[in-house]
């Protein structure tokens, strides 16, 4: 009797034990469509992207649980069907606090490199997505209060475990799951992209505007564009004075920009090149919002912005007539990709639930 | 007749036996030694040190100069040796963007851009050759072809196909009163306008002798030796566009560029 006691005892142990070692799964890798002619993806070793994590990634995007009163999500200042704008100048989070910059698009965002924000602050995604969850201007949450409500909820356990295993939850793969999600938004199907893969045809204006916008003819003014935002990503790694500020001064600046990260004077009012792609999407323009429309962007550019010591020399007076600028505005409009903006892949997983 | 058979052995035997040593005498043995060398490009305008928004230089015509911005690509830099002591021919730098654009302050001016480049064998190298802008191998790439950060995944026109092998941004002053009137961009580029530099003098590399150092003269850039110049008050700007502008100055560039012994 006492034997057969025992075995079942160790029978049960091993039940158990079993039980608790159910191996992982290991999740699944994703592979996203980037187009032949496009650099590669940024991905980091330590985080390469898979369904699960995008997915987990995706959940955490749009969950307000990662704000200190649960009412802002990332999603609240990026907004798929506005490009992952939010349509203010500035950035509204919890509370109604403004920040002091626009919310940028994540267009493409997953290419970017040499900085991230439009002061070039953080190095990487991964980095990136944790800086709102504690501004103050933002989400104004702590990460043990984030870590200890993802712990408690019903559902997040088993998603983290599922895209990272026994790892514990916390910032770091908090982080990690928001730049997987991230570095799937690719917009490459306007019609610029359809033009250039031999799809379509430009119009006249649309044509036009293409040459105007590169420089690319001596029969028609040259709008400098290019030399910032230079395709695919209509951006560039660099940051850049493009004389918005009235000041000549090179501390007077209320907003110093990428100044402010490297201590160097003659960074002082420089911005990160933003992407064009879906730009008549994302008004209101400039980090600061000031700019309602893009005929107004364009007259800033036509009058070649202020002076100053450090402002991009390729920021010039243009000299373009009416029917240029319209050509232009034409060709910005082909730069919108209305499926990035209707992509189920994007979309807020809850409102399916 | 009939040629005797140990005479024919012993010319065989002197014909391999001198290229073998040929070969031993070059990069074997002796190239076995290593540094590390510091190839550093040095700007100037005229003779003094080159510094972006820091520096004011006197220009032709009356006119004060500020730079924004010089860079240049400089692409198959190698040595070669005719010398027992050192390879044949030995790359240093296969294709590098040399940007100015952080040189600021006196000090960095003076430091200058530097490039280091491991194990290059010690020895004595006759000849020197740099490409000035984008190779044309490279130059029939585009920056979707590299993986970030690399040299060649920026400065690219695409509606033309090819790399911007130079930039010379800056601000004109056209009276000296301190008022800066215009903006100066110019972009250079395209295959014909590559340029091959071609030093020939010794060079020794070895534990003492760990750089290389250019200094590139932008004054020459946008001024030929016979007086000719880079006249702002007629052109403030060309994306290869004036031809004969980007010859001048891709051919000055060319001059302008001077190994420092």
């Amino acid at each position: 009797m006492r034997i057969t006691g025992a075995i079942i005892g160790v029978l049960f142990a091993l039940l158990i034990m079993v039980g608790c070692t159910t191996p992982h799964q290991p999740p699944e890798p994703m592979t996203l469509d980037v187009p032949a002619d496009w650099p590669p993806l940024l991905m980091p070793e330590e985080n390469p992207l898979t369904e699960e994590g995008v997915a987990l990634g995706r959940r955490l995007f749009y969950d307000p649980i990662l704000s200190k009163d649960s009412t802002v999500s990332c999603a609240t200042c990026h907004q798929q069907y506005l490009a992952f704008t939010d349509g203010r100048p500035l950035a509204v989070g919890v509370d109604g606090r403004h920040g002091r910059r626009s919310a940028m698009s994540l267009a493409n965002v997953g290419f970017q490199y040499r900085g991230l924000f439009w002061d070039g602050r953080v190095p990487d995604l991964e980095t990136q997505s944790l800086h709102p969850v504690t501004d103050p201007n933002e989400m104004n949450n702590d990460w043990s209060e984030v870590v200890e409500r993802l712990r408690q909820h019903a559902d997040y356990p088993e998603f983290f475990r599922a895209a990272f295993g026994d790892q514990p939850i916390d910032s770091v793969h908090v982080g990690r799951a928001l730049a997987q999600f991230e570095r799937t938004l690719i917009s490459a199907d306007s019609r610029y992209d359809q033009m250039t893969r031999g799809e379509i045809n430009f119009t006249l204006a649309e044509q036009r505007g293409w040459a105007i916008f590169f420089d690319a003819s001596m029969r028609l003014p040259h709008a400098e564009c290019n030399h910032c935002h230079v395709d695919p990503f209509f951006a560039n790694p660099q940051f850049q004075n493009n004389g918005l500020a009235k000041t000549t001064s090179k501390s007077g600046l209320y907003d110093k920009g990428r100044g402010d990260v490297t201590g160097n004077q003659y960074d002082n009012g420089k911005f990160k090149v933003p992407t064009l792609r879906n730009i008549a999407l994302t008004a209101p323009y400039m980090h600061d919002g000031r700019f309602a429309t893009l005929e107004e962007v364009l007259e800033h550019y036509d009058q070649g912005g202020h002076a100053g010591i450090n402002v991009s020399p390729n920021v010039r007076p243009l000299h373009l007539s009416a029917e240029d600028k319209q050509d232009l505005l034409a060709f910005l409009h082909s730069l919108t990709d209305s499926t990035f903006l209707i992509n189920e892949a994007y979309r807020n997983p809850f409102s399916y639930e | 007749m009939k040629v005797p058979y140990f005479f024919i052995l012993a010319l065989g035997l002197f014909v391999l036996s001198s290229c073998v040593n040929e070969d031993e005498g070059k990069g074997n043995d002796d190239a076995s030694e290593t540094v590390d060398l510091t190839v550093t490009f040095k700007g100037t305008f005229g003779d003094d040190p080159l510094q972006m928004y820091e520096g004011e230089y006197a220009y032709e015509d009356n006119t004060n100069i500020r730079l924004q911005l010089f860079q240049f690509y400089v692409s198959n830099l190698y040595l070669e040796s005719l010398e027992k002591s050192a390879p044949d021919s030995m790359p240093l730098i296969d294709i590098e963007l040399v940007s100015f654009l952080d040189m600021i302050s006196m000090e960095d001016a003076q430091r200058g851009v530097e490039i280091t480049i491991p194990d290059v064998p010690v020895g004595t190298y006759n000849e020197l050759y740099m490409g000035l802008g984008v190779s044309p191998d490279y130059n029939a790439t585009q920056p979707g072809d590299y993986t970030p950060p690399h040299p060649l995944d920026d400065h690219y026109w695409s509606w033309a196909r090819g790399y911007v092998f130079a930039k010379v941004e800056g601000n004109v002053d056209y009276d000296r009163d301190g008022t800066y009137d215009e903006k100066l961009t110019f972009h250079l580029g395209e295959n014909d306008y590559y340029r091959t530099l071609h030093i020939e003098e010794p060079i020794v590399i070895g534990p003492s002798n760990t750089s290389l150092t250019f200094t590139v003269d932008l004054e020459r850039v946008l001024k030929d030796g016979t007086g000719d110049h880079v006249d702002f008050r007629q052109v403030t700007q060309d994306h290869t566009n004036d031809l004969d502008l980007v010859r001048f100055m891709m051919d000055n560039l060319q001059a302008a560029v001077k190994l420092e012994q």
